[in-house]
């Protein structure tokens, strides 16, 4: 036994020694790739029903886009095959882009879901990093906007001739009718300008008002377009529209989309009495001139086509009266091209000291139409977080288009969420204004540090993804609230509420990852559920008071 | 590397099986108070030297330091991410030890304890892509990827307990005896610095520094050539 007892002894210390420190020093471990390096500029469109109420957006739509630097792509990195997901689309630029506002990338994207009318958006970016989120609002010809009216009429050709026939459409504000006439004989022409041969004519047409906000959200391509054919030819920087108002106006005779006619259709487009003229400060009147522009649907440009005056209706309504010689969007837009001068804008909440996200922080016309806002790529939907002695700049005013005004909207788009405006003002001589309104009533707010990781199948690889993140708060059924967050490299830092119910998406690698509902609290480790793949915890630290959301999702394609 | 290791381990499992009597009659007697004497390290710390005192005929103190530049290439893979791998360590440490013989029935064995200070103790794995990688859409080159080193370190002073085969010094002017124990380091940590495409992995040093708390022992398994100075 004792002869034993050495060399047992001597072999089980050695033994362990060698063997005691066994875990593989890789086990666990997942290779992380960033993403941020391989897209720019990302710019996040969502395409909305123009109406609230309104059909929802189909749930996978075909978005053409038109890249004459071929510089656009989605931020998963295809080039090809852009698709809008519940209505969003992820765009960036590739990573050998470089946009600056000397050298800006202007791109167009345009949709044209069934029983949706066609809509063309042009993007114009002017910085590598700027994240921009941009509402594209579809009008549905069954459920058109507020301030809007829609006619869709079938009427009888003779030998692909039309007899005289007119096209109604409704008033959508006191004296806002629109009239459309088609004159006896008129014949209708393919794409190629041959006559059509048909035995029927399908109209399609909308007329967007300007007394209702969703009918102004709702202008193609909004009130800032860069690529615009003005009287003396193109206009470089694009203008700013004021609109008297916008009629679209869709053919097909038989089954061919009409381009064009032997006569001139005649439009007659009533006018809101209560419009400012902003070249004379006073509501419109009789002898008023009006600039007549038409969009081509199919890139987004607009051309001057003729000054129309506005004349008395008989009975007794103002309306601008002008002929269309082609199908597409035709509008009464004063317009007046940027002046170069900037606006500096304060915002006082007395006692905001934290950041409030959501805020619409618009130039707008007289009648509360936006002309512009703090970025240069303008959109109404932009929003800004606001606090007590924010300072920013309107980087961009329209000339010529008279008096503006600066308004606060705590909703984007929402004009029963304003909550302060400036009088009228010269947008080119101002220099500055000042604001102030209320501190809000803030709910109990939790910082948030959210990252989203892309795992790959069986690799030991994940991806921290550029994209846009869904933030709903499901709180209330009825009044879901809707917020999209960049994630740089997989991560941003947002607010919650404590004690409100969310969930969380993402639309990566041609597909849609969506987290179950959770809620909020400090008390305990939350379990983010998968609904479509997106799945987490978020864990409360009471020391520096942030709540980290980690949420994962799992890529097929990748390593 | 390995046949070296396994032919000392041979060696020492003869010391334990050889009878007492052959071994001392084969080493001879010797007097170790007062003693001095040098010695050339060669184990599995690398190479190194000591110098020693025999402070009675038990007890003896020995100081010195070792070395171990080491390198290997694409001994681990990271799966489904295509890459070499390059590996350097470098173990050096100066220390102080004293040599204890329990009975004088067993005088070719010591106890050894004490401790070494690790001036440096590290290994640096470079993890270089290879190929070209597609992360959802994206096509990514190696040279868009960018490259990965991590770096493992201990840090600090090790104590050493271990055991001594055969007498701390020759009976003439030269012996070899050898020596089986291990130190017990602080826990490492890790730093990783990744380039471009890879530069958030400086996330994973929590995870690897977890991996790798557990490798605290460095065994030590080696020969010493001692040189009798006086």
């Amino acid at each position: 036994m004792k002869k034993l007892f050495k060399p047992v002894f001597f072999l089980v210390l050695f033994l362990s020694l060698v063997i005691y420190a066994c875990k593989k020093p890789t086990e666990g471990l997942n290779i992380i790739i960033k993403t941020d390096a391989l897209s720019k500029s990302s710019t996040l469109l969502e395409f909305v029903n123009a109406n609230p109420n309104g059909t929802a957006i189909p749930a996978k739509m075909s978005v053409a886009i038109t890249d004459p630097q071929k510089f656009v792509q989605t931020d998963d990195g295809a080039t090809t095959n852009f698709t809008a997901y519940n209505g969003l689309i992820s765009l960036s630029l590739i990573r050998t882009a470089t946009a600056s506002v000397q050298h800006p990338v202007t791109f167009t994207t345009s949709v044209a879901p069934s029983g949706f009318i066609p809509v063309v958006n042009t993007t114009t970016i002017t910085s590598d990093t700027a994240a921009i989120h941009t509402v594209i609002p579809l009008i549905e010809y069954a459920h058109p906007p507020s301030g809007s009216s829609i006619i869709t009429k079938t009427t009888p050709l003779t030998s692909g001739t039309s007899a005289v026939t007119t096209l109604s459409l409704p008033a959508t504000a006191p004296a806002e009718a629109c009239t459309i006439t088609i004159a006896a004989g008129t014949q209708f022409k393919d794409k190629n300008g041959a006559v059509i041969n048909s035995t029927s004519l399908a109209s399609n047409v909308i007329h967007l008002g300007t007394t209702s906000q969703d009918a102004y959200n709702a202008f193609p391509g909004g009130f800032n377009p860069s690529n615009v054919i003005g009287p003396n030819g193109a206009i470089t920087g694009g203008v700013t529209f004021l609109t008297a108002g916008l009629v679209s106006i869709n053919m097909t005779a038989g089954s061919t989309a009409v381009k064009g006619f032997s006569k001139p259709l005649s439009v007659n487009m009533g006018i809101n009495a209560d419009l400012i003229n902003p070249l004379t400060g006073v509501k419109v009147k009789v002898g008023d001139a009006i600039p007549v522009w038409s969009m081509d649907e199919t890139t987004g440009q607009w051309t001057y086509e003729a000054s129309a005056n506005v004349v008395k209706n008989t009975d007794g309504t103002l309306a601008v009266i002008f002929p269309v010689t082609h199908l597409s969007a035709w509008s009464l837009n004063w317009y007046g091209p940027a002046c170069g001068s900037t606006l500096s804008v304060t915002v006082n909440v007395p006692g905001l000291t934290v950041g409030v996200d959501g805020y619409e922080v618009a130039l707008t016309s007289a009648n509360y139409q936006y002309l512009g806002g703090l970025f240069t790529d303008n959109s109404w939907s932009h929003a800004v977080t606001l606090f007590n002695g924010f300072k920013a700049n309107m980087p961009k005013l329209p000339s010529g288009l008279g008096n503006v005004k600066v308004v606060i909207y705590s909703r984007p788009g929402d004009p029963t969420s304003k909550v302060a405006e400036t009088d009228l003002f010269s947008a080119c001589t101002k220099g500055s204004v000042s604001l102030s309104f209320p501190t809000p009533v803030l709910p109990d707010i939790i910082e948030s540090h959210v990252t989203l990781v892309a795992k790959c199948s069986s690799k030991q690889v994940v991806a921290n993804p550029t994209t846009w993140l869904t933030l709903k708060d499901v709180t209330n059924p009825d009044a879901i609230i809707t917020t999209y967050v960049h994630m740089l490299d997989g991560a941003a830092d947002i607010k919650l509420t404590n004690g409100h119910t969310y969930t969380m998406g993402a639309n990566y690698n041609s597909k849609s990852f969506i987290s179950g509902s959770f809620k909020i609290d400090k008390t305990s480790t939350i379990k983010i559920p998968s609904l479509t793949g997106l799945s987490g915890t978020a864990v409360y630290d009471a020391t520096t008071k942030i709540i980290a959301v980690n949420t994962t999702f799992t890529l097929g394609t990748c390593g | 590397m390995k046949k070296p290791l396994l032919i000392l381990f041979a060696f020492l499992l003869l010391t334990i099986f050889i009878p007492r009597g052959a071994m001392a009659q084969y080493f001879g007697d010797v007097s170790n108070q007062g003693a001095f004497g040098g010695q050339v390290l060669l184990g599995s710390q690398g190479l190194g030297l000591e110098g020693r005192y025999g402070f009675t005929e038990m007890l003896s103190a020995r100081f010195g330091g070792t070395f171990l530049p080491a390198s290997a290439n694409n001994v681990f893979t990271v799966n489904g991410f295509n890459s070499t791998t390059n590996v350097n360590a470098k173990f050096y440490n100066v220390h102080l030890l004293a040599d204890y013989t329990p009975s004088e029935n067993l005088p070719w064995l010591r106890i050894v304890g004490g401790a070494a200070y690790l001036y440096k103790a590290q290994g640096v794995v470079n993890v270089n892509p290879a190929g070209n990688y597609k992360v959802a859409n994206y096509n990514i080159s190696a040279a868009e990827m960018g490259t990965l080193n991590i770096d493992v370190s201990w840090k600090g002073v090790a104590p050493y307990l271990g055991v001594g085969f055969l007498q701390a010094f020759p009976s003439q002017l030269f012996n070899v005896n050898f020596d089986l124990g291990t130190y017990y380091l602080n826990a490492p940590q890790s730093t990783i610095i990744g380039t471009k495409l890879l530069s958030d992995n400086y996330k994973l040093e929590p995870q690897v520094n977890s991996n790798l708390k557990s490798y605290r022992w460095l065994p030590v398994l080696q020969v010493n050539f001692n040189f009798k100075i006086n």
